[in-house]
């Protein structure tokens, strides 16, 4: 898996060297080679995750890698806040759930045209991001995290209440698959790479983000707030816009979710989804964008695989979260890349 | 012509301790002043106020004629102030050059692109890499933050805040724990820095001072004890006092206002006095 060392790219610390070499000279030639092995190992990446439905012809297979897929979107998006900006967020379900339950709305009474599905969710979860975010990143550390925590129970206790629209707790179950033109994506295979699709571009957008400008000055802010404020930059503004770019993304994977489900409920709001992704983000590795989602991968693979052997699994799971927390604190990228370092040395030698 | 910098009746409590205590401060565009006083005399205090990382108890903050005491520090940052810290306020786990960078990209105006990588805006990085040739940082362009010497993470320390371009440049202690060398390389620098600069420098090394000074302003209990150029400050009787008052000497390390003697050593210049005895023997290296 050398798309890992796609680390090299994303990872704040790794960044500035890299552009560093490339305007101080000498590393030139290097870093072309590791963006050209990054290059290399994404398209194959890519290109078995193209030909996995043909391959793999079990519909349950394809349905576990497209919930990885969506919690892959889901989890980078709370990356965006956790390891670039270093806003611990323990409310993300929120945007999640209104996305999903904006989306199965739209879907049930109005429309179950894909744009209109999406776009009603994403901007509904972005509409939420902007009021909640700017009034929790007042605050910061434990407070930032118990107030997100705050308003997605809120927006739990609405999908609970507000039978109306949300039928309360029942949820809203026959949430169809989007069509668009003369698709239907009702099949796990075309849903599948509808969702692949999504996943693509967004770990594209996400990785040309982390890159830019305004990504570094994400990274800046989770480095040191007050020397960013020295230098000029107006920190609550950068915050309020990681918040937002976040939800909008955790919008997207509620959305995706709520067709791949077909049933929306006030559980996909409530606050153990919040700790889901997050455990998914910190077992993969923080601040990567690969990370998040091999995280996702690995909860979700083990969650598939255990419980259906025991109903043990979220032991299991906090066991693997406890390792990671105090072994292993990089994530699955840190000890991938660490392995890396010792084989080399290794071959040094 | 009016001030670039005013400072009016400024107090800052903390509690009971009044670390200002009316300040009145008038800089003129070009000046070149040193701020210098004990230890706990109030400069960092009033540096943190100027820069507005502390707001005054009361009094007034001007830059350019507007008054900014309500503004917030990138407010300030971005009318034309830069400062330095005492202690080390860097990007640790990040590059020097990367450190540089993010202060030229938002005088650039390029911060909220969100759409081309950081490495392809090309006057940014020419930028960054001139600003770390001026501080001679330039080498260690890929090394982290925590990978300098103090020294270094002091010249970043400055690089940092030159890469604002600011009219006005605070500088708390720049060469403080730097070696002899350093400090005259630092010296060096301050001295090239556009002649439109101005330049506020809290120091504690009197040849710093004397190489860079045109006016030096005294702090002591957060009040102004004495301003003037620095032949005046230097035969001022009241300076003379606070620096060598005779409880410094009896008492052998620790004077009766709590001027820690390793200060005297540097000040004891400024006056122009006799080295203390026993001075270097308890504290030199
Ligand atoms: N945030 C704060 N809270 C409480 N007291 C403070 C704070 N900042 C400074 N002080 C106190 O205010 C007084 C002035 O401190 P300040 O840092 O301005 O001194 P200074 O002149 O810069 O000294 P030094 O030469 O040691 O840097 C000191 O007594 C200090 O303990
Ligand atoms: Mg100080």
């Amino acid at each position: 898996m050398a798309i890992l060392r796609d680390r090299e790219l994303t990872d704040s610390a790794a960044v500035a060297p890299a552009a560093a070499g490339a305007a101080v000279g000498g590393a030139q030639t290097q870093s072309r080679a590791s963006r050209r092995s990054t290059l290399v190992s994404g398209l194959t990446v890519l290109a078995t995750l193209l030909v996995f439905p043909f391959v793999v012809p079990s519909v349950y297979l394809q349905n576990v890698i497209t919930e990885v897929l969506i919690f892959g979107i889901f989890a980078m998006s709370l990356d965006l806040l956790i390891g670039y900006t270093g806003l611990v967020s323990f409310g993300h379900a929120a945007f999640f759930g209104v996305a999903a339950y904006t989306a199965a709305i739209v879907a049930t009474r109005y429309s179950d045209n894909l744009l209109a599905t999406l776009a009603a969710g994403v901007v509904a979860a972005g509409l939420l991001a902007v009021p909640t975010g700017g009034l929790a990143i007042r605050s910061s550390g434990i407070y930032f995290l118990m107030l997100t925590l705050a308003f997605s129970q809120i927006v739990y206790a609405a999908a609970w209440k507000w039978t109306w629209l949300t039928g309360g707790s029942n949820g809203l179950a026959g949430v169809p698959r989007p069509k668009f033109g003369g698709f239907d994506f009702s099949s796990p295979a075309t849903f599948y790479y509808l969702v692949l699709v999504f996943f693509v571009a967004t770990f594209l957008a996400l990785r040309r983000l982390v890159s830019s400008p305004l990504g570094h000055s994400f990274i800046g802010v989770r480095e040191n707030e007050s020397r960013m404020q020295a230098i000029g930059y107006d920190v609550w503004r950068i915050k309020l816009a990681s918040f937002v770019i976040a939800g909008l993304f955790g919008g997207l994977a509620g959305a995706l979710f709520s067709y791949y489900n077909g049933f929306v409920s006030p559980h996909d709001v409530y606050w153990s989804v919040s700790g889901h992704v997050m455990i998914m983000v910190i077992i993969g590795g923080a601040g990567t964008l690969v990370g998040p989602v091999l995280g996702a991968a690995f909860f979700l693979i083990v969650q598939n695989v255990v419980s259906s052997q025991t109903d043990r699994w979220p032991l299991i799971m906090g066991l693997a979260f406890i390792f990671f927390v105090l072994a292993a604190r990089r994530g699955i990228v840190g000890m991938y890349l660490d392995a890396v370092a010792v084989a080399r040395a290794a071959a040094r030698r | 012509m009016t001030d670039l910098l005013r400072v009016e009746h400024v107090e800052r409590h903390f509690g009971g301790l009044r670390a200002l205590n009316g300040v009145d401060l008038a800089v003129a565009t070009r000046e070149r002043l040193a701020v210098i006083g004990p230890n706990g005399a109030g400069k960092t205090t009033l540096f943190n106020v100027i820069a507005g990382e502390l707001s005054p108890t009361s009094g007034r903050v001007l830059l350019g004629g507007e008054d900014v005491t309500r503004r917030r520090p990138d407010q300030r940052a971005v009318r034309g102030l830069g400062r330095t810290f005492q202690k080390n306020n860097l990007f640790l786990g990040l590059s020097v050059f990367e450190n540089v960078r993010l202060a030229v990209q938002r005088r650039h105006g390029v911060s909220w692109n969100a759409f081309s990588p950081a490495a392809s805006h090309r006057t940014v990085m020419a930028e960054t890499t001139e600003q770390l040739d001026t501080v001679r940082l330039r080498d260690r362009a890929g090394a982290t933050v925590r990978e300098l010497s103090y020294g270094e993470q002091r010249q970043l320390e400055v690089a940092v805040a030159l890469a604002c371009r600011p009219r006005l440049l605070l500088l708390d202690e720049p060469t403080a724990g730097m070696s002899p060398a350093e400090t005259v390389g630092m010296i060096d620098l301050v001295k090239g820095l556009p002649p439109d600069l101005t330049l506020l420098i809290i120091e504690h090394d009197m040849d710093v001072v004397f190489a860079l000074a045109d006016r030096i302003v005294v702090l002591h209990h957060g009040e102004v004890l004495a301003e003037g150029r620095p032949e005046e400050v230097r035969k001022n009787p009241r300076v003379m006092a606070v620096y060598l008052g005779t409880d410094v000497t009896a008492s052998g390390l620790v004077g009766a206002d709590g001027v820690k003697l390793a200060d005297c050593h540097s000040l004891a210049d400024l006056v122009g006095g006799p080295p203390i005895e026993g001075e270097r023997g308890a504290l030199g290296p």
